[in-house]
């Protein structure tokens, strides 16, 4: 396994736990907020699961060296 | 790639960013990890344990309630975390490393302003928006716990991005790294 790779999937590791966090904290935050808490809640929570995935496609997508 | 210079003189601030730029990349990436696993420990511990939300404190914020609960300590953290961005900086001599990096910065700053109005409201006793506790301008919609996570995530992942630039440039950067982060240039690295 070269570095590279190494380090892109110490990255995708740190990313799946960011989604897999922000997936359990929408649905919890959904049960136990008040609507307009648990809306802005999961608003915050896609936005952060998105950037997690840019830079998943980002990392992944440079073949060039 | 062959190295660039690194150089063994100059400012506190041009070592940092040339032949101390890995070794404060690592240093800094310690802290931020370790901050991290605090975060996900304390979600972990209201999203998945079913702990009360005052009750979940981390790791070490069990040991030391006053890490989590400190206005200080958090502000603190915003402003190493500044400090470490704006610092190491320069060392990001690539286009692309430079840019996520720079954004990076740039939402931190923002969210070092929201520790600041809470220092602010915790160091006076005057709470802002009516409100009975310390409250910053996001807090205003966004509760806190999902709010840290949000903004840690956001700083967080464009300083990954960057990292990667700046271990892998690409074969087209024009601009040859000062330091010894990138992996195809340790080999011609002097020792500090």
């Amino acid at each position: 396994m070269t570095a590279r790779t190494a380090i892109r999937l110490a990255m995708t590791a740190f990313t799946a736990v960011v989604l897999a966090l922000t997936a359990v904290g929408i649905k919890w935050t959904h049960e136990h907020q008040p609507p307009a808490g648990a809306i802005a809640s999961a608003t915050v929570l896609t936005i952060s699961s998105t950037f997690a995935v840019v830079a998943l496609v980002v990392i992944w997508r440079r073949t060039d060296k | 790639m062959a190295h660039a210079a690194v150089g063994t003189s100059g400012s506190f601030l041009e070592r940092l960013n040339s032949d101390w730029h890995e070794f404060a990349m690592r240093t800094f990436m310690v802290i931020v990890l370790g901050h991290w696993m605090e975060h996900f420990l304390q979600t972990f511990q209201i999203y998945v344990l079913g702990w009360p939300v005052p009750a979940a404190k981390g790791m070490l914020g069990m040991v030391f309630p006053s890490l989590v609960t400190s206005e200080v300590m958090h502000y603190g953290y915003a402003l190493v975390m500044l400090v470490f961005l704006f610092a190491l900086r320069p060392g990001f001599t690539g286009k692309l490393e430079r840019r996520w990096w720079t954004l990076a910065l740039a939402i931190q700053f923002f969210h070092h302003i929201e520790h600041a109005l809470l220092q602010y409201q915790a160091a006076t006793g005057h709470f802002f928006f009516g409100r009975p506790v310390p409250t910053s301008i996001a807090q205003l919609w966004v509760p806190r716990v999902e709010l840290h996570l949000f903004y840690n995530t956001i700083v967080f992942v464009p300083m990954i991005v960057a990292m990667y630039y700046h271990m892998f440039p690409p074969a087209d950067e024009p601009v040859r790294p000062q330091c010894s982060c990138a992996f195809d240039t340790r080999s011609a690295v002097s020792p500090i």
